[in-house]
Parts: structure tokens; sequence; C-alpha cells
């Protein structure tokens, strides 16, 4: 197995540099344009017309200070974002290798089943790590450079919070890429389930849905602005994400060692 | 590794009554054989035979709905890791990770395998002059292929599975690849392929599983496939044919003024006694090459 990790970790960094490219430029105009905002009244007001539903899927914070505008901007995206590459990712190195039968050449080595989908978990989650210590470096480091006062013990619990639920969502969607072997399929289920989810997660919220209904949602436990406004995480959200991403991960890893993989 | 046992001890491959259903359609159905070290079996039949099921089935991808396979007495799906650790596996049309080549994904084979380098590598890339530095993306059906059977079987595998392994190879590579084959069975590997390139299993092969239908419709030694067989007369008269009354089994195929030729079944000799009152000028009698013995048995999907 640890050949196989090895060997995928050097073919997922290509892409994987990429997607941090994006989200790193991102972070890094979201920080930069903060000067030209900062102080100015507008900006609270201009909260307060943001709809409800989206004021919920943020969070309770004050988009006046850097870390509120971090979260409005930056953090409340990440989720979007690594449920897309976990998608993204199940579906390349797990319904593709099925699809064009590169699992043939993988499966006649002396590797188990277990051990090729382990490998694709693991890569997927030190990649989904990776992304999100990116994310820290550049806050930690470009917030001060600024002239901003720097938290990098809330950026620390926000971006922890959010690899858990990349975890959960990427063990998710390889659980799904298991029995799936169409890449175009997974792609499309995983992109269109992050985004209705979200924005699912948002509409409950705001209709005031039954605690159950609402914990059902993986970005439910998404709780970002909480860390990024000083207050603590609930211990429960962070426990049920890393729940939710060990059960679809063996949930996956059993589902590929039971199918036929047929010519 | 372990060095294949003396040929004749305990079967290498020990199919037992497998049988795999793909919802209402049958992949094989009851396919029971031995493969014994040394020994090279031939998988014969046309499209949707079950030769690839049976393949895959051996190797673990897919699970039986009954039966077993195992390889040097480990089981297929329980012991994989244990079959593919001493098998060296070809699929049908194999695919490759195509912005590899062939070394780093030898080099990748190798490393999984724990091994430090492929003994017959160099050799095979040597024989079947394989682009092992040139992107898979690149490379020819027929070139990719040469690669993978490098990947294959370039470890020096104690068994042999290979779906179809001259498939898109150029003739001179087909005649190397078969020329390999022969030369580990005699160092005492096993070698089951499966081909409906008849020539290929008939130069090759010593025994061969005919398969139709997902059923094991025969199997034997390919010199009793074909010696049970018809064999093929071509008689010169001078002057008019005999009647042919009382000559066994037979089955003019054509007659022209003072050629016959006929398709004997079974023992020939009343043909014989029939032809040796006739004037004759001449008469040769010839063995079914394995392609004709095939499509006997495919003929009309009967059975001969």
């Amino acid at each position: 197995m640890r050949a196989l990790t090895i060997d995928l970790l050097g073919r997922s960094w290509f892409a994987l540099g990429w997607w941090m490219v994006g989200l790193l430029a991102m972070g890094a105009y979201v920080v930069a344009i903060y000067g030209s905002l900062s102080g100015t009244d507008e900006l609270a007001d201009l909260w307060e017309l943001y709809p409800e539903s989206i004021r919920e899927l943020v969070g309770d914070v004050n988009i006046g200070t850097i870390n509120g505008w971090l979260q409005l901007e930056f953090m409340s995206w990440i989720p979007l974002l690594l449920g897309m590459y976990g998608g993204i990712f199940a579906a390349g190195n797990i319904s593709r290798e099925a699809e064009t039968r590169t699992v043939d050449f993988v499966l006649g080595l002396p590797v188990s089943r277990i051990e090729f989908m382990a490998s694709r978990l693991a890569v997927g989650i030190i990649n989904i790590g990776a992304i999100c210590g990116g994310a820290f470096v550049l806050l930690a480091v470009q917030v001060p450079l600024m002239g901003y006062e720097s938290s990098p013990d809330r950026y620390a619990l926000a971006l922890g919070n959010a690899f858990l639920l990349g975890a959960a969502l990427f063990c998710g969607y390889a659980f799904i890429a298991s029995f799936i072997d169409e890449q175009a399929r997974v792609i499309g289920i995983a992109i269109g389930g992050t985004l209705v989810v979200y924005i699912a997660t948002a509409a409950l919220r705001t209709a005031s849905a039954p605690d159950v209904v609402r914990w059902l949602s993986p970005f439910e436990h998404y709780r970002a602005a909480d860390a990024m406004s000083g207050r603590a995480i609930d211990p429960g959200s962070l426990a049920v994400l890393a729940v939710a991403a060990l059960v679809a991960g063996a949930a996956a890893l059993y589902w590929y060692n039971r199918r036929d993989l047929a010519a | 590794m372990n060095t294949a046992g003396e040929r004749g001890a305990a079967p290498t491959i020990k199919l037992e009554a497998l049988t795999k259903f793909y919802g209402p359609n049958r992949g094989v159905e009851d396919l029971t054989l031995d493969v014994r070290a040394g020994e090279v079996l031939g998988f014969l039949g046309p499209n949707g035979a079950g030769k690839t099921t049976a393949l895959r089935l051996l190797m673990g991808l897919l699970r039986p709905t009954s039966g077993s396979a195992e390889v040097m007495g480990f089981d297929s799906m329980r012991e994989s890791v244990e079959v593919r650790r001493r098998v060296g596996y070809l699929p049908g049309d194999p695919a490759l990770y195509s912005n590899r080549n062939g070394n780093e994904l030898l080099k990748l084979a190798m490393r999984t395998r724990g091994l430090d380098h492929a003994p017959l590598a160099e050799q095979l890339i040597e024989t079947l002059n394989a682009p092992m530095e040139r992107d898979i993306r690149k490379c020819s059906r027929g070139m990719r292929q040469k690669v993978a059977l490098v990947l294959a079987l370039g470890h020096d595998p104690e068994v042999l599975v290979l779906d179809e392994p001259t498939t898109g190879l150029d003739p001179l590579g087909q005649r190397a690849m078969l020329s390999f084959l022969r030369e580990r069975a005699e160092a005492g590997r096993t070698v089951l392929l499966s081909s409906h390139i008849l020539s290929e299993v008939e130069q090759v092969c010593e025994r061969v599983a005919i398969l139709r239908e997902g059923k094991l419709k025969r199997l034997d030694t390919v010199e009793a496939l074909r010696e049970e067989k018809f064999r093929q007369v071509t008689v010169d008269f001078d002057g008019d044919p005999p009647s042919f009354e009382g000559a066994g089994d037979y089955e003019v195929i054509s007659q022209e003024a003072r050629r016959m030729v006929v398709r004997v079944r079974g023992d020939a000799r009343e043909l014989l006694s029939v032809l040796a009152a006739a004037q004759i000028t001449d008469v040769s009698i010839m063995e079914p090459s394995l392609e004709e013995v095939f499509l006997e048995y495919y003929r009309d999907g009967g059975s001969p």
C-alpha cells in the first residue's frame, strides 16, 4: 500500500498545486482588499443588507473586523471548494480507474482491493490536509504582513474544522465512487450535491428547521464563524465530522472489497 | 520466489465448479479444470464464451456466484494478494496510466512486489522491442501491449495468466511472444492463456479448454482433439470415382471429374478399403487444423 500511496501522491501533486494556487490567490486577494474597506461604517450596514439565509450560512460574525471579513469572504467558501476537490479526486482516482480499467493493472500486482481503496482515501485526506495547511500558512503570514492582528489559533481551529468537513465529504464521495464506474457522473453528483446540501443548510437554518434535520447536513457541523469570533467550536460537531469520515471511508472500503470489477 | 514444482505434482491452477452469473446472464457455469506446473493450457472460445470471465475470477477481480478458483493452493478471493504475488496477469486490451512511461510503471510494479529489479524485463524488452521510454498516451495499441507484457511478466512469475497476449502485436512480436511462453513452460512455469487465435494456441498449448456460452465443452490435448475428429482425404482417380457406399461416416466436400475431397469422421479404414478397390492415381490424407476442430464445436451452435 505504501508504494501505491506514494505513487498516487506523486501523480496528484500537480492538480493539487493548482487547487492550492487558486485557493491561496483567493485568500491573498481577500486579505489584500480588506484594507480599502476596513473602518467604513457602510460595511456593518452592508452586512445587515445580506439576506438572512446567507448570514445564517456565514455565521454570527462582525465583518468590520479582519477575522469577520475573512469568515465572510474566505472561510465560508472553503467547504464548497473542499467538497468539490474531494468529489473530483474521488471520481478521478476511483471511478476513472475502473472506467478506463487501469485498476486491472494495479490489481494484477500483489495489492488487495482494500489496499487500493485505502491508498486513495489516504492520499485524498492528505491532500485536503495540505489545502487546509496551505490556507493556514497564508493567513498566518499575510495577515500580519498587511498590518492586521493575526489570530493563528482561530485560523487553526476554523481550518481544522474545515479539514474534518472536507474529509467527511471526500469519504462520502469515495463511497459513491466505489460503485459508480463513471468519472463524469461522480463529478456531477459531487459538485451538484455539495452545492445543493450547502444551500439547503442555509435554508434549514433560516427556516429554523428542527435540530435533528439540520444535524444531518455535514455543513451544519462547520462552525468556523465561532472559531473566527473567538468562541469555542462545539466538540460534538468535530466528533460528528470525524465519525462521518470514518463511517463513509469504511463503507467505501467494504463495498469496493465486495463488488465485481468486470471487464 | 519459489521455483515452480515438478510437472505432474499438485495442480498449480485449480478451478472447481466455478460459476459466475451477471444477474440472469451466464458468465461461466460449473467450470472445473486443473493446470499443472510446466503446462500451457489454452482457453479457446469466441467472444462472449466466458474466457475473460474465467481469468478475472481466477485473479479475484470478480466474485464467483459459486465454486472456487485456486492458484498454488491460495484461494483467489480470500487470498488474492498471495495469488497476485505468484501470478503475472495480462488483462485483455490492457489499460495503463497514460501520462507515464513503461519504465515508470515497471518501477511501480517492482516496488509493489518488493523487488529491486525485474529479472526478465530486459530480455522481454529486447525480445519484444517494447518502447519503455515512451509515454503510454503516445503508444500505439501494439506498443501498449508490449509494455503491458513486460509489466506482467518481467518479474518471472511462477504462473502466467494471459488474456489474448498477442493481440495487437506484429507478426514478429507474436512469434517472439509465443517462443517466450514455450521457454517459460520449459522452465517449469505454468501458463494459462485465452485466445481466439487458433494457430497460436496450436503452437504453444498442450491442452485446450473449449468454452461455449460459459460452459466447458471440451478439455483435452491438442493431439487428441485432432485425432478423434475428421480427416480430409483427397483422392485422384484414373477414371470415374467409385461408389462410396459402406465407406463409413464421410461427407463429400467437393467432386470434380477425377478428384474427390472427402471428410471422414472416426476410423478411416472403411473408406480406405473402398478406395483400395478403385483405380487411384494419388491420395492424400490431411489432419484437421485446430481451427477446423474448433469450428466443428461452434458450427450452428451445436456440439460435434
